[in-house]
């Protein structure tokens, strides 16, 4: 059963591409690597958004290097405990699209396409793990009541995304 | 009654003498500047500068070798990180990131009262077809000071700056507090640190040696090439343990003394995970300050349990010629690396 299940979820994200994404609905982008361990700072914070946004919004994670094969994807899901489709932004489409810096930036779109927030999911590791500001939720909230964001970006802690 | 009061002024110079001692002993090993300890430094700060040629500069050397002192109030000290291929073994290498273009980093020496004038640019985008570049930062367990604002992780290309005052003597670590911070570890993070009291150690030695003992999880990507694994960190399975970074690399290069020499051994166990019981077979360690501080002196040791990041200054007499092997006497470590030879002519 755990195999199928496997083997289902690699046949859906293989066949995903960005234009599949859903129209008419907040997206979230998160940018990401397989060999930078930055993202484990958000492991708690940004898992708990996905549980408690997943039906209302809809989270992709990019991975634009080259070097992260399918398997490195999916051990380090399985490993952050997120379920969520990922795609392989190999030739930067997205990369170039949405400009992130980091490999832990996040980028908000609402329903038009329209970039809301891009940057840093919070700011736990500014600050020795304790988040003072969660910009990615405050974001979410705002765009989900039709309210304007209170903070349009934030600077990323992360490894330099090479374009 | 004249016995009597012979008695007790014979009891009141010991006392009185007894006193001195132990004070002296006290001011001679004395925590701070002139006795008083410095808390706090003046804010970190970043900048975007050119970087120079090499990666270290001051008073650093690699171990087993010791760096000389610097003389004077402040001492300047640069680390840069770099991530680097680093050969834990003839037939295993990995992109390791580290402190000084090395795994353990540098040991750096410095004495009680002087000020730290610290400098770390973070290279790590230089190697960026191989390693991702990504934060760094370092934290020195011999400081007093706001971790969230001098351990401050920088971005590639920016170079960290800060200060401190050393005040107690000992054997520290510093390692990267990125998170996290156990990959930043078990990819080659790590280091030692010596503090001399202001008059310097006590006693005379005829060698000194520093000993890193630290854990390898790695696991293969083809070849010789591996790649740091996380997950048998977590579950605290090392593939190496070694001293000094490589695999068993004083079994066919035993670390040369002499018979009836005194020699002093600087060891800190890095970790990231495991506990470290240090032995020398052949010796006892007839004089052990445990964390390197000469007030927490202890006699006669056979072993010194070292838990990750504890630190200790070993002394014992070479007995006669002869190899002496050096281990983590948890022998499934031995098993991994950590044994080495002295070799006694």
């Amino acid at each position: 059963m755990k195999s199928l299940l496997l083997a289902l979820a690699i046949v859906i994200t293989a066949g995903f591409n960005i234009k599949a994404a859903a129209p008419g609905k907040v997206k979230v982008y998160l940018f990401i690597q397989t060999q930078c361990p930055c993202i484990y700072s958000h492991k708690e914070t940004f898992g708990k958004l996905l549980k408690t946004y997943r039906s209302q919004v809809e989270f992709t994670a990019v991975f634009s290097d080259s070097n992260d094969s399918d398997k490195d994807i999916q051990d380090l899901m399985g490993d952050l405990g997120w379920k969520m489709p990922y795609v392989k932004d190999t030739r930067h489409r997205l990369l170039m699209q949405l400009h992130p810096r980091v490999s832990t930036d996040v980028v908000l779109l609402d329903a038009a396409g329209k970039v809301l927030y891009k940057g840093a999911i919070d700011d736990g590791p500014s600050n020795m793990g304790m988040v003072k500001h969660f910009y990615l939720q405050d974001a979410l909230e705002a765009c989900l009541k039709h309210l304007p964001v209170p903070v349009s970006s934030a600077p990323g802690r992360g490894c330099l995304l090479q374009y | 009654m004249k016995r009597y009061k012979t008695s007790c002024w014979l009891i009141i110079l010991a006392a009185a003498l007894l006193t001195a001692c132990y004070s002296i002993t006290d001011n001679k090993y004395a925590a701070g500047k002139g006795g008083k300890i410095v808390y706090g430094a003046p804010e970190a700060y970043v900048t975007e500068e050119a970087i120079p040629a090499a990666t270290t500069a001051g008073p650093v050397a690699y171990a087993p070798a010791i760096p000389s002192l610097v003389d004077g109030d402040t001492v300047a000290i640069r680390v840069d990180v770099q991530h680097k291929k680093i050969a834990v073994s003839d037939d295993v290498s990995f992109w390791a990131w580290t402190f000084g273009d090395a795994v353990p980093g540098p040991v750096l020496r410095v004495r009680v009262g002087q000020t730290v004038k610290f400098t770390m640019a973070n290279r790590s985008s230089l190697t960026a077809q191989v390693s991702p570049p990504m934060p760094h930062s370092i934290d020195f367990h011999a400081a007093l000071v706001n971790p969230h604002d001098k351990y401050r992780s920088i971005a590639p290309g920016e170079t960290l700056h800060f200060q401190w005052t050393a005040n107690y003597p000992g054997v520290f670590m510093y390692h990267c507090g990125t998170p996290v911070i156990l990959q930043h570890m078990i990819s080659g993070m790590t280091g030692m640190i010596i503090v001399e009291p202001a008059d310097g150690f006590p006693g005379t030695v005829n060698r000194e040696l520093a000993i890193v003992q630290n854990e390898f999880y790695l696991k293969p990507m083809g070849d010789t090439a591996y790649q740091t694994d996380v997950a048998s960190a977590r579950a605290r399975l090392p593939m190496f343990v070694t001293f000094n970074g490589k695999y068993k690399q004083y079994m066919q290069a035993p670390i040369e003394v002499k018979a009836g020499e005194r020699v002093r051994l600087y060891v800190l166990n890095a970790g990231a995970n495991l506990t470290s019981a240090f032995h020398v077979v052949g010796v006892i360690f007839d004089k052990v300050w445990i964390d390197g501080n000469p007030r927490n002196e202890m006699h006669g040791m056979q072993t010194v349990l070292l838990g990750p990041s504890s630190g200790a200054i070993i002394e014992f007499t070479v007995p006669e010629k002869g190899i002496y092997a050096f281990v983590d006497h948890s022998f499934a470590s031995v098993e991994q690396g950590a044994i080495g030879l002295l070799e006694a002519k």
